[in-house]
């Protein structure tokens, strides 16, 4: 039973360091807002990297939403768990008109696309 | 028509309800893929489809004792019932507090509309009870040791959490696949090592006092409705607040308390999914994302609720004998072991190979508490957590 208890507990911390450890070197698949908008059933529910200009920023109490375009090519964007620092960087890049790299999940949300943000770059 | 839809679901939900261990929010995938929710199918089936589904799951969750994180603490209470060949007993009884509850809660409904508008923007109350819970669940363990396997059971459970619903880069569907792998890949394997045989069910029972144990039911449905008000909190939290409240509770009054608190969990779910556009449970978050959750009228939706029991509990009713005498016929260890092959088979036909590492993963933390002898409940950190990140 104590072996059973070790191995088990090994396992565990090793298997959840790997998925954390690859997750943190996940190369998504860099994709141009244009391109994401006409194919967008081939990247639902993969992770990509996309670059864009922020504009309609909404910032809520938990969480920003945001369109990432690319001329007129608009993708809205959700970020959750937002803090002061990341709205300020949002808000900066959003009046600031520079194109600023997010990376994120693609989804379908009420019948609706849109990247639900992992990150900000 | 809307009868017919009614009587449509609450077939549907029993036939389904009759295979173990298939959760309701599978079947929600299924009904998309199958293109369920376009438009000849109101609100009013799946209300009946989901609570024959749950009183129908009565049947295979005792005999087969394969828990989810919504029933959990129902189904082991209810198998010991049925390892001790009161198995009928256990699921009249909760069949008997499901009917009960889907008179009641429709008085309760009003009080959650208003209480839930006032708090649906205090945001701090949601990661304090969060926090407070995952506190009370280390803390309430008498020894230091207990306290260390608890706090890195929460830890492990909330780390996957994390990394599969709020940053996940490898899974599809890892909500369905975590849950699986979390609860029921533990409860069979343990049930396949313990050897358990299936018993010959005793066709008399004992009398219950249904007048002095009636208060139980609107107080189940009142913990309940607190429990609704906190993302992440499931029927299982609730039963464990309320067995804190009434200590040494008897076998069988828990299984009136369970039973309600499930029941009032679905239908509560529904309401706020309706009106706050805040589902609590996965299977009514997929019908309000395909918007199936609109054109609601409040009579037909209690309607729905007390004919669907009804109907359900009739049903099976006609057929409990006959389904304990077939599985008394079966190889226990072997239905067992199908159940398991066949649902990884599904899960990997439904997603893909990924999905073997964080079923081996959640498997190895979902049976933790079963080698350290502690409450399974904690593995619902897996929840928890991500929901504690998001509101703080």
């Amino acid at each position: 039973m104590k072996n059973l208890r070790l191995i088990i507990i090994v396992l565990v911390l090793f298997l959840s360091f790997l998925l954390v450890f690859l997750s943190y070197l996940y190369k998504p698949t860099e994709v141009s807002i244009s391109s994401l908008n006409i194919n967008f059933s081939n990247y639902n529910q993969e992770v990509i990297k996309t670059k864009g200009v922020i504009k309609n920023l909404n910032i809520y109490n938990n969480y920003s939403t945001f369109e990432i375009c690319e001329l007129s090519s608009c993708i809205f964007s959700i970020y959750f768990s937002s803090n002061k620092e990341l709205n300020n960087k949002l808000k900066k890049s959003s009046i600031s008109k520079d194109k600023t790299s997010i990376v994120g999940k693609c989804d379908i949300y009420n019948s609706k696309k849109e990247i639900i943000v992992y990150k900000v770059l | 028509m809307i009868f017919i839809e009614i009587l449509l679901g609450v077939f549907l939900g029993f036939l389904i309800g009759l295979i173990p261990n298939l959760h309701i929010n599978v079947i929600s995938y299924i009904f998309l893929y199958l293109g369920f929710f376009n438009k000849f199918l109101s609100i009013y089936f799946f209300l009946a489809f989901s609570i024959s589904h749950l009183l129908t799951s009565y049947l295979p969750s005792t005999s087969f004792s394969i828990p989810n994180s919504e029933n959990i603490l129902q189904v082991f209470c209810s198998q010991k019932f049925f390892l001790k060949g009161d198995g009928k007993f256990a699921i009249y009884l909760m069949l008997l507090s499901s009917f009960l509850t889907s008179f009641l809660i429709i008085l309760f409904l009003p009080f959650l509309f208003l209480v839930f508008s006032i708090f649906l923007n205090i945001y701090y109350i949601v990661y304090i009870a969060i926090l407070f819970v995952l506190l009370y669940f280390i803390f309430s363990q008498k020894t230091i040791l207990k306290k260390l396997v608890v706090f890195s059971i929460i830890i492990f459970s909330g780390v996957l959490g994390i990394f599969t619903l709020k940053y996940n880069y490898f899974f599809k569907y890892p909500l369905f696949i975590s849950i699986f792998a979390l609860f029921s890949i533990p409860a069979i394997i343990d049930s396949i090592l313990a050897n358990n045989k299936f018993v010959i069910q005793k066709k008399s029972f004992k009398k219950i006092n249904l007048k002095s144990n009636f208060f139980i039911i609107p107080i189940s449905i009142l913990t309940s409705f607190l429990m609704i008000l906190i993302p992440s909190f499931s029927s299982s939290q609730a039963s464990i607040l309320f067995s804190k409240i009434q200590q040494n509770l008897k076998a069988y009054k828990y299984l009136l308390v369970y039973s309600s608190i499930s029941f009032s969990s679905l239908i509560f779910s529904f309401f706020l999914g309706i009106y706050f556009f805040k589902p609590r449970l996965g299977y009514v978050a997929i019908l309000l994302e395909n918007n199936v959750l609109s054109n609601i009228n409040i009579v037909l939706f209690s309607v729905t609720i007390v004919l669907s029991t009804i109907l359900v509990i009739f049903l099976i009713y006609l057929i409990i004998d006959k389904y304990f005498l077939i599985l008394y016929k079966l190889n226990y260890k072997l239905i067992n072991i199908l159940i398991l092959s066949l649902s990884i088979f599904f899960i990997i036909y439904l997603t893909n190979f990924y999905s073997l590492i964080l079923l081996f993963l959640g498997f190895l933390i979902g049976y933790l508490p079963y080698i350290f002898n502690v409450n399974r409940l904690y593995v619902i950190s897996y929840l928890m957590i991500p929901t504690l990140l998001f509101y703080i």
